[in-house]
């Protein structure tokens, strides 16, 4: 159990912190650029799937980051630890700062005399951060390249303006807006497979 | 501005120093060096890659001079056009071909297109990359990727030829094949040849300076080092039960492990009586240079 | 200058083995397509219909008329919907700024103060606007000082409303008539010869995505030295950080042209065939022209800021800076998509057709693209700046910047 506790640690205080920080500081500066007092539901979805869920992509993609290195990759891979191991701690991790970063940003919300339906924003905030990481993740995974990481999950996000609800039904991501929270249980499934696979796909 | 085959072959460090945040890599470093192959031997951290980088013009000293061929360091394009640079862990992009590598380094060394395609082949010749044209950098060997390292550092005919630690890592034959392609190249040129393989030095530098924590604690010849070792190598065959013993009051330069006994060169200023059986040994560059760094740095 | 070109070749020739390159393309013209889809025509209207539609107006009795009616049933509701970047920013006045409100307005309206207040108070909710009794202002007020005086207005709200004088128009709604009608389809026929409508449409989406996705790509090559280990013999050589850095730039922009002119061909053939259809020979060049003007000063600011912050800052530095960058300008834009320029990376236009709007707005799209023009060339020398301090420094920038004047001698 110390040694998770351990490898944990390694991955927040060597690689993980900057992507923290820059969810934080996101988060903390949309006062500056939206309202986010006294909105209704349909505003505070808005600001919610459209500004908020990008963090999701900033706490999920640098999973594979601290491994880049293919001398470090080898290495790590003739330790005993088996290396898929190492990565759901990492990515149990990113759950966990998520969660916690968005509860703060909901109870924030709460606080500024927004109205909507909590438990279920916070929860269609998560699937839609969950699934924009996912993507992310398969991305890295399969094709080992960072920026390309970020970029596919970007990419998704930008075609969900537009046409994006025509195209993508129940896994178009701003589907809160137009007050629908049932499908985010689409996008939450989808975003944990798609992090699963890439992880077993990294699992050597 | 003097053309570059009227300067004069010599570098020339005055007092120089570099500072990494607090730390001093480089102290007050005064050094010469002439034609010819110029070892630099130190333990590693000693500051050797530091000084290289900084006779590349690739890293900036605190205070100082540094003149290559009469050039100073505050003339980094000049120094540039004359100096070839083999880094310790030279790679190229992946996915180029060793011809296109080739073609690329020689595009930023500044040669035309023509110039390129007559020494790129024999250049590849020279290193025994004639076949591998083709071949990616990412299929190459540790030992191929070397000998693209020093064709590239060499394209542009340089002056100065700085080539770091590039043995490393090699099999026996290249090593020794590395070694006679410089010492090939060191005829007209100056070639600094830095290492922490003592072999490599014994084998082709006649001038060498020891670094020990950012100084120059040893500059001369070869033959100096070695007579400075003389009468302080010594060997001895003892029982293997003797060996723990032995190293506690000895520094151990070589041990040969024979069934039951052990055959060992050491160093001594005096060896007491009871070593009566030491016979003194001819020092080679391994054992003057840890005599060297045990009488100036002590034992690590 | 032959060595220049030889670079540029080189890493043109290496983009093309990159994966990250046909990654970067195919999101580009997907994108595109997807959003683009079968845009719509602009129908020649039939006299006689009941309606052509609503549009603004720039009319300024109209503007003067329908801007303070809605603003007086703003300041009853107190609700005002403000854009300042772009998201919507509900605003709430208190009682001090609704009094500052009411002195700025008696200075047009023939009402002082406490009269327009209980003007506002006795307006009836249930009553249609129509209905309700209209004030006029003065006279002897001018279009220029009802503008200046609603910027003063806009001020107390916070900034960003549409009672700011540009905006004053979007408050406006009047029918549109026949002649308007024919009007927008003779220009969409004679002046935009129809590919130039199209043009535009095709301009708004690509402006969309070359204003991210050229961040990877850019992003990948100035990481490419680092993790090819070749930072340190390409820094020993020769060639000049200028001609280094300008090469991989002009490359990138070079490849980038690529999904510029494969996505064009989409809505070219579009508009051959609403050519053919009616009969009226279109302008093939219509796309590389405003390409050129609109779309490459995008991919200039994009890929030069990526260069330089990549450099200065690292790769996901740049990433995350300039994905927020984008945001923030896609929503600057929101509130209005059919002419949205002032000093936005994305400017918009997304409609076929409007030509007069497009002829409104052309002298501020050329300025916002010579400022993009020019923010490009300081990100660019920097760069290079910034690249030769490294290659003299062991490629460290930071620690000889910040920590210099600390060293001990």
């Amino acid at each position: 159990m110390k040694r998770y506790f351990y490898i944990a640690k390694e991955y927040i205080k060597n690689h993980y912190v900057f992507h923290l920080v820059a969810a934080i500081i996101i988060c903390m500066i949309s006062p500056l650029f939206m309202g986010t007092e006294n909105l209704n539901a349909v505003m505070t979805a808005r600001v919610l799937e459209q500004y908020i869920s990008l963090i999701g992509i900033i706490l999920f993609v640098p999973i594979f980051l601290p491994d880049q290195d293919i001398e470090i990759r080898n290495l790590i891979r003739s330790k005993k630890e088996p290396v898929i191991r190492i990565k759901i701690i990492r990515l149990l991790e990113e759950v966990v700062a998520l969660a916690g970063i968005v509860t703060v940003y909901i109870f924030y919300l709460i606080a500024s005399h927004c109205s909507f339906p909590v438990w279920n924003y916070w929860f269609g905030t998560v699937s839609t951060c969950i699934f924009l990481g996912g993507i992310g993740i398969l991305t890295y995974a399969l094709i080992d390249n960072p920026p390309i990481a970020y970029a596919i999950p970007l990419l998704y996000y930008m075609l969900c303006y537009g046409s994006g609800e025509k195209y993508l039904g129940k896994f178009y991501l701003f589907s809160m807006s137009s007050q629908t929270v049932s499908d985010k249980i689409y996008l939450l499934a989808i975003g944990i497979s798609m992090m699963f696979f890439g992880l077993w796909m990294k699992r050597r | 501005m003097q053309k570059i085959e009227e300067l004069p072959n010599r570098i020339v460090l005055k007092n120089v120093n570099k500072y990494y945040g607090k730390k001093q890599v480089l102290s007050d470093i005064n050094l010469e060096i002439n034609t010819g192959m110029f070892g630099l031997l130190g333990r590693n951290g000693a500051g050797k890659t530091t000084m290289m980088k900084a006779i590349t013009s690739i890293l900036s000293i605190e205070s100082g001079e540094i003149n290559v061929c009469n050039i100073s360091q505050k003339n980094p394009k000049r120094i540039r056009e004359i100096v070839g640079y083999l880094p310790q862990d030279f790679s190229m992009y992946p996915n180029m071909s060793v011809y296109e590598a080739m073609d690329y380094l020689g595009v930023l060394s500044g040669l035309d297109k023509k110039s390129r395609q007559k020494k790129i082949p024999e250049l590849l010749e020279k290193v025994n990359l004639q076949e591998n044209h083709h071949t990616k950098v990412k299929a190459m060997s540790g030992g191929m990727k070397r000998r693209l390292g020093i064709a590239q550092a060499i394209l542009h005919d340089p002056r100065v030829l700085i080539v770091d630690e590039p043995t490393a890592g090699l099999d026996p034959e290249e090593r020794v094949r590395f070694r006679n392609l410089l010492s090939e190249i060191a005829k007209d040129r100056i070639v600094i040849l830095s290492t922490h393989i003592v072999g490599d030095i014994e084998a082709t530098c006649e001038k060498i300076a020891i670094m020990e924590e950012g100084r120059i604690v040893f500059d001369g010849t070869v033959s100096r080092l070695l007579e400075q070792a003389r009468g302080k190598i010594y060997e001895v065959t003892i029982s293997r039960s003797e060996i723990d013993e032995m190293k506690q009051n000895y520094i151990i330069t070589n041990m040969l492990m024979l069934s039951a006994e052990a055959k060992i060169r050491f160093i001594a200023e005096n060896p007491e009586t009871s070593m009566k059986a030491a016979v003194e040994a001819i020092p080679n560059v391994e054992d003057a240079y840890m005599y060297f760094m045990h009488r100036t740095g002590g034992d690590r | 200058m032959s060595k220049f070109i030889d670079l540029i070749k080189m890493e043109c020739k290496e983009m093309l083995r990159s994966v990250t390159f046909y990654i970067v393309i195919i999101c580009i013209v997907a994108f595109f397509i997807l959003q683009y889809g079968d845009a719509e025509s602009v129908q020649k209207p039939e006299k006689g219909k009941v309606t052509y539609g609503t549009e603004n107006t720039f009319d300024h009795a109209i503007t003067i008329q329908q801007s303070l009616n809605q603003l007086l049933q703003n300041i009853e509701a107190n609700r005002f919907t403000t854009y300042p970047v772009g998201f919507y920013k509900e605003v709430v006045l208190n009682d001090m700024q609704k009094e500052k409100i009411y002195r700025i307005l008696a200075k047009i309206l023939p009402m002082n103060a406490k009269e327009i207040k209980q003007y506002v108070k006795n307006q009836d909710d249930n009553q249609e606007p129509s209905q309700r009794k209209e004030i006029k202002v003065k006279e002897t007020v001018t279009y220029e000082q009802f503008c200046s005086t609603f910027d003063e207005i806009d001020h107390v709200i916070g900034g960003g409303s549409d009672y700011r004088h540009e905006r004053l128009y979007s408050n406006t709604s009047v029918p549109v008539t026949y002649e308007n009608a024919m009007k927008n389809y003779n220009d969409f026929i004679n002046k935009d010869h129809i590919s130039g409508a199209y043009a535009r449409l095709y301009c708004d989406y690509m402006g969309i995505v070359l204003a991210i996705m050229p961040i990877f790509l850019a992003v990948t090559r100035m990481l490419k030295d680092k993790r090819a280990k070749a930072q340190d013999v390409i820094y020993a050589k020769k060639t000049s950080s200028a001609i280094i850095i300008l090469s991989r730039y002009v490359s990138i922009l070079i490849m980038l042209l690529i999904p510029v002119i494969l996505a064009s061909f989409h809505p070219l053939f579009q508009s051959i065939y609403i050519g053919k259809r009616n009969g009226v020979s279109i302008d093939y060049l219509a796309f590389i022209k405003l390409a050129l003007l609109w779309l490459f000063p995008t991919i200039l600011f994009v890929v030069a800021c990526s260069f330089f912050l990549s450099e200065l800052f690292g790769g996901l530095v740049s990433i995350l800076i300039q994905t927020m960058y984008w945001v923030l300008s896609i929503f600057a834009s929101s509130n209005n998509i059919v002419g949205s320029i002032g000093k936005n990376l994305i400017p918009r236009f997304n409609k076929v057709g409007e030509y007069e709007i497009y002829a409104r707005i052309f002298q501020e799209l050329i300025l916002n693209r010579l400022l993009y023009v020019f923010l490009s060339i300081i990100f660019i020398i920097a760069t290079i700046l910034i690249y030769d301090f490294k290659r003299k420094d062991g490629g460290r920038c930071h620690e000889a910047l910040f920590l210099h004047s600390k060293r001990i001698h």
